[in-house]
């Protein structure tokens, strides 16, 4: 028997089946073109799709009764080896439609790529050397449309974007070296570009890591910090004032014991008018004392000013103080220059025999600056900064400040400071 | 016989008048000076001389009796000097000693009078106490701190945080956390400003 012979109901069920194959053979080999398998994988459904067309042609022919030489060609074959062929060719296809479908699941194809880089919590965008957007993804272009529209230039609004001024409430913030984008919706990113090469052309990657909630708690750990460094200003200004309540209570204390001791001598006292002892003087001598103290008790204490001391003290090695200009009103000041004036008093009173010193202070801006000169004997050779000019010098330049000493004309100290500076 | 001349540097009026009343009326001491501050001590024996000191600690004008005592014996190593508080801060005594300071007198609860430990002192004696008087912080004695914990406390109370007493001390940070959670467990205070303002208030560190 032969293909000719089959009835026509046969013919038209063959013609339908091998039409149906035809269809999947195209389908089959536009799927494995579209997802990037070329060359010798596109030749079993090419064989198909090469096989089923002219037998698909035959049976339309053949139903429409339109017969010829292809018809009486292709009507001679047997047909036990049709039904085999046509077993071979749909076993085979359908074959083919499963391994294509397993090889298009393991490869990544441009499509399966998209899909993956959609999916992502951070954006993505590659750009060729020009700038043009090769790839992006949906988290990327939202994260465009937020800083510069619709229509957006891609790579481009992505550069020195802190630099840029955004749209739509966007807004940029600086940590250091990194640079955080803020969105309308309050999520955060971090735009980092890096360079990368593929196939020998250079492509420019962008990735926006979506940082949101580090963040969040890098602000609250700031916030906490904020308040840690408030509760520590408050203890040190606490301190500071803590200083004036302690010496309040030695003052107490030592009045606590003075009047200890007089209630010891007004012991001592019953005891002597008792018993006619022999210790009269230590009595009468702890008496005076306490009497005393006790009438001192309303003497105020003398000035805490530095400076007071420090013209008794020059006073006491006959040396006058004069000064020009006010030292600013800053401890670090008052400081730096009690020091300095007392190592410029130690050099006058032993080395330079001088009975005046001159002290001119000058402020401007933050800094003052004070010049001491003395009227004794000029040196004879450079300064040696040993001893007490050499700790000056480390607390001025622990303070920030700068020293100097002259003595070619007489010896000169000129300091120099930040009136806001802190002694270390 | 020459007195013995004495220099007072006290900022409490009352307790330079004390001094001054006992030297006045002793027989071995003179008073050369009496100062109410120790910033510029040191200015005075340039010209004059002077055999003893009794050098209060804490002074009104922020300066610091044991730093002038250290000025002085540098310059003057022979002028005997006896360190006086009233503060049981720790580290003191032992600064004292190291910057060769000849005695140390508690104003208030040394058992000597200061008579009895300026004669002991020029006798050539160093006159110490054992250890700075026992103070209660909260639920704990002085005397329960370690050195360490001392030290930690010494720098809380200025205000500094955790990281810059670990920076001052050279140890890390969790070992000052640590530390700090072992005086509040000795003190029963609930925060570490509690334990920072209550040792500052009793003395028992100043910085």
């Amino acid at each position: 028997m032969t293909l000719s012979s089959l009835p026509l109901v046969y013919d038209r069920i063959f013609g339908i089946c091998f039409l149906f194959l035809f269809t999947a053979c195209i389908f089959g080999l536009v799927r494995q073109i579209m997802s990037g398998i070329k060359g010798a994988g596109l030749i079993p459904f090419s064989v198909c799709f090469l096989i089923s067309f002219p037998v698909c042609i035959y049976f339309d022919l053949v139903c429409s009764h339109k017969t010829g030489k292809f018809t009486d060609l292709l009507g001679r074959t047997p047909l036990y080896a049709f039904i085999i062929l046509t077993a071979l060719l749909f076993a085979g296809a359908a074959a083919l439609f499963v391994v294509t479908y397993m090889r298009i699941k393991r490869t990544l194809t441009p499509a399966s790529l998209q899909m993956g880089l959609d999916g992502m919590r951070d954006g993505v965008l590659f750009s060729d050397e020009r700038g043009m957007t090769v790839l992006i993804n949906d988290k990327m272009q939202y994260i465009l449309n937020c800083i510069a529209g619709a229509h957006a230039p891609g790579a481009e609004s992505l550069d020195n974007i802190g630099e840029k001024e955004l749209i739509n409430g966007c807004y940029t913030e600086k940590q250091g070296d990194s640079v955080f984008l803020i969105l309308p919706d309050k999520s955060v990113y971090n735009i980092v570009k890096e360079k990368t090469k593929a196939k020998k052309s250079g492509f420019n990657e962008y990735t926006a890591y979506d940082v949101t909630e580090l963040y969040g708690k890098s602000l609250e750990i700031k916030k906490r910090n904020d308040n840690a460094r408030q509760v520590n200003e408050q203890i040190r200004e606490y301190s500071r004032k803590m200083d004036s309540m302690i010496r309040d209570r030695e003052l107490l204390s030592a009045k606590i014991r003075i009047h200890d001791d007089m209630g010891r001598a007004l012991l001592s006292l019953r005891s002597y008018l008792s018993r006619q002892e022999k210790d009269r003087e230590a009595l009468l001598t702890l008496w005076r004392v306490t009497v005393s103290v006790l009438r001192c008790e309303t003497v105020p204490d003398v000035s805490d000013d530095k400076m007071d001391a420090l013209i008794q003290a020059a006073e006491a090695v006959d040396v006058t103080l004069n000064f020009d200009g006010e030292i600013p009103d800053s401890d670090t000041a008052r400081d730096i220059s009690a020091a300095a004036i007392r190592e410029c008093l130690t050099n006058t009173v032993k080395h330079a025999g001088g009975a005046n010193l001159y002290i001119n202070i000058t402020t401007s801006d933050d800094k003052f600056t004070v010049k001491i000169k003395n009227d004794g004997r000029p040196p004879d050779k450079p300064i040696e900064e040993t001893g007490g000019l050499h700790t000056l010098r480390e607390t001025v330049e622990s303070a920030g400040g700068e020293m100097k000493t002259e003595w070619e004309n007489g010896f000169e100290l000129t300091v120099t400071a930040d009136i806001s500076g802190v002694l270390r | 016989m020459n007195k013995t001349k004495v220099m007072i540097v006290d900022d409490q009026a009352i307790s330079r008048h004390l001094f001054e009343l006992y030297i006045q009326n002793s027989e071995k001491y003179e008073l050369s000076f009496s100062l109410s501050s120790a910033s510029f001590a040191e200015v005075y024996f340039l010209k004059h001389k002077v055999d003893l000191i009794l050098m209060d600690i804490l002074m009104n004008d922020g300066s610091n009796g044991l730093d002038a005592a250290q000025r002085i014996k540098e310059r003057y190593p022979d002028v005997k000097i006896i360190a006086v508080t009233s503060m049981p801060e720790h580290s003191w005594i032992e600064r004292a000693k190291k910057i060769g300071v000849d005695s140390f007198w508690y104003k208030e609860t040394d058992e000597n009078t200061i008579l009895d430990v300026m004669d002991r002192t020029m006798a050539g004696e160093r006159v110490y106490p054992d250890r700075p008087p026992e103070v209660t912080l909260g639920l704990a004695k002085s005397s329960e701190f370690t050195e360490r914990e001392l030290e930690v406390l010494r720098i809380i109370t200025t205000g500094a945080t955790n990281g810059a007493v670990a920076d001052e001390l050279g140890i890390s940070e969790n070992t000052v956390k640590a530390h700090v959670r072992s005086m509040l467990e000795k003190t029963g205070y609930q925060s570490r400003t509690e334990l920072a303002i209550k040792a500052r208030v009793i003395g028992i560190t100043i910085k």
